[in-house]
This record gives C-alpha cells, structure tokens and sequence, in this order.
C-alpha cells in the first residue's frame, strides 16, 4: 500500500469514527417506526402540505442520523428530531416561493378517516390555515404532543418565557377561528 | 397583561392528556367547562388539535427505515470523503505553488542564457544537450524530474480516489 492509498483510509476511518450514528440500524427501525408517523403529522399539519412533510421527514431522520444524537432516551431522541424537522420548516419558509399553484400537490385520500376525524380535519385545517405559522407549531406541539414550553422552547429555539405568552395568543385566536368554522366544545 | 387562569385549568389538561375527556370526566367538571371561557377554549383547542393528529397519523406513509438508513450511510461517508480530501488538497496546491516558484524563480535566474539562446537559435539549427548542460548544469533535469514526479503523484492520487 503507497501513502496514496493510506493516508485516506486512515482520515476516512477516523472521520467516519467520528460522526459514529448513536443507534444501529435495528434500533434505528423500532425508533423510527414509534415516531415517523407523529413527526409526518407535525410537518404535514404545520406547513399544510403533505409532499413537502415526506421531504422534510426524510431530511430531518437522515440530519438526524449524521449528527449522531447520543440522546437519552427516546423521548429525548424524539424531541431532537422535532427540533430539526422545526428548523426545516424555518427554513423552508425564509425560503422564496416558486412553486406555481399547477404544480400543487392533490390532497391525499382521507379514506382511512373515521367521522369524527374527518369532521374535525374539515375545520381544523381551515383554521390553522389562517394561522401564522409559528402559532400553528406552538399549537401543535402543546395541544396534539403535550410538550411542556421548556420542550417547546427547545424545539422551536423561541425563549421559554415568552411560549406562555405566544402560545396563550395563538389558542386565543385557534378557539375564534374553530368557532367561526361551526366547531363547538366536544 | 392579565391573564385570565382558573383553578380547574390543570384538572382540565390531564382529562384531556388522559384521554378522559369527555366521558370518563366528573360531571362537575364537564359543568364547569361550559360556563369558563378559558377551560372551554383549552377543550374546543385540544380535542380538535388530537382528532387532526389521529387523521394524520393514519394518512402518514413513512418509507422504509432501510431506505432512510442506507441514505444517512451515503451522506456521512460522503462527508467524511470530503473532510479527508481538504487536507490532501492542500497539499497538491502546496506542492504545485512550490513547483511553480521554482520554475519562475529559474527562469528569472538564467533570463539572460535564455535571452541569448533565442538570439542565437536563428544561426543554431536546434538545441543540443550539451549546449544546455553547459548553460544550466543539471538544474533543469531536476526540475523536470520534480515536476513529472509531483504530477504523477497527484494523478496516481486521483485515479485511485476516483476508484
């Protein structure tokens, strides 16, 4: 073997050691199959659009991968992951828009929706819609995760002291958009 | 600011996290969210927020974990490509600057042997070996040796790497 050879394979090992994944691809399956499908639904819900939440899901879980998150535990591990795919959405939506209205993807089947799924997809979606969309994400990471705000100011990077304020604002104006809608309290 | 709170808000939030609301929560407490603006608004909120989780959750078609794996795989050994190159990079350039100076750096030496041989090419019908040994010495077949030694190295380092 020359120093040609060499000396990448050393530096390409070491490197390679270095962004070590915390988890085998084993473990990778069972955590993925636990929270693919929440993580889908927090992208999906939030930015509106389900093509670009399977693009953003799969950014976030290969980001996710390469940064190699010790983690501690799933919980944390999950929360990590809802922190790239948040900063995802940021930077789609700094992004300009170019994609003309042809181009929009057809929403999908709600074939498997119960009734009351359907019902309340029909005003919910509606309603986050007129939202801004970092209310939509404090909404849904409070209301359909249960994240506590020091979880939600760590997965959005806002400051914890002002998610009480924030998210008090937007349930405000979710409750009047929900009831314009014909919701009422079930 | 004032806040509107209520006592009952955290009784409210885990029959909801609980999944016991509405049917599993006390009576009371189903009366009390009718009449309270805020714990109403926390209800009307959650339950549609959890109802559009669970029709999203079931419409979510994830791809394979296999898929996602062997990508993550690609990107890190292509990263850890690239983060090993940088230094052999530089070094090519290094080698390649040194080489290049050394070039100049002759040619501003001996600029007058070579002025002279251009004059003198128009009488000399070609140069000879001899006639260079005797200007430059052994200077340029070492440059030359240097050169074809330093090129060769960076396309042995290419061929391989591309392999």
């Amino acid at each position: 073997m020359n120093w040609e050879d060499a000396i990448p394979s050393i530096a390409i090992a070491t490197a390679a050691r270095a962004s070590e994944p915390a988890m085998d691809s084993d473990q990778f399956a069972v955590f993925y199959e636990r929270s693919a499908r929440p993580l889908w639904a927090y992208l999906a819900r939030a930015s509106g659009d389900p093509a670009l939440a399977d693009d953003l899901m799969q950014e976030s879980y290969v980001r996710f991968l390469c940064a190699g998150f010790p983690g501690d535990g799933e919980v944390a591990s999950r929360r990590y992951l809802f922190r790239i795919g948040s900063n995802l959405l940021r930077d789609h939506w700094r992004r300009p828009r170019t994609l003309p209205l042809d181009d929009l993807p057809p929403e999908r089947s709600a074939a498997r929706d119960t009734s009351a799924q359907t019902d309340s997809r029909l005003t919910v979606s509606p309603a986050l819609a007129k939202l801004r969309p970092r209310d939509r994400q404090l909404l849904w990471l409070a209301h359909a995760e249960n994240y506590s705000h020091r979880e939600i100011a760590e997965i959005t990077g806002l400051k914890s002291t002002s998610i009480r304020l924030l998210l008090f604002r937007a349930r405000r104006q979710m409750a009047h958009l929900l009831k314009q809608e014909g919701a009422r309290v079930l | 600011m004032i806040w509107p709170t209520c006592t009952r808000l955290q009784e409210v939030r885990n029959a909801l996290a609980e999944g016991h609301w509405p049917q599993a929560s006390a009576p009371d407490l189903r009366a009390h969210v009718e009449t309270c603006r805020r714990c109403a608004e926390e209800v009307l909120v959650t339950t549609h927020l959890q109802q559009s989780r669970a029709s999203a959750v079931a419409l979510a078609q994830p791809a394979a974990p296999s898929l996602i794996w062997w990508r993550a795989q690609a990107r890190r050994r292509n990263a850890a490509l690239a983060h090993a190159s940088r230094p052999l990079a530089a070094a090519q350039a290094f080698a390649l600057v040194i080489v290049a100076a050394t070039l100049i750096g002759m040619v501003a030496l001996h600029w007058h042997s070579i002025l002279d041989n251009a004059s003198s090419a128009a009488t000399t019908p070609a140069w000879s070996l001899t006639a260079v040994l005797a200007d430059w010495g052994l200077v340029p077949l070492a440059l030359a040796i240097a050169v074809i030694t330093t090129l060769g190295g960076v396309v042995i380092y290419l061929t391989t790497e591309r392999q």
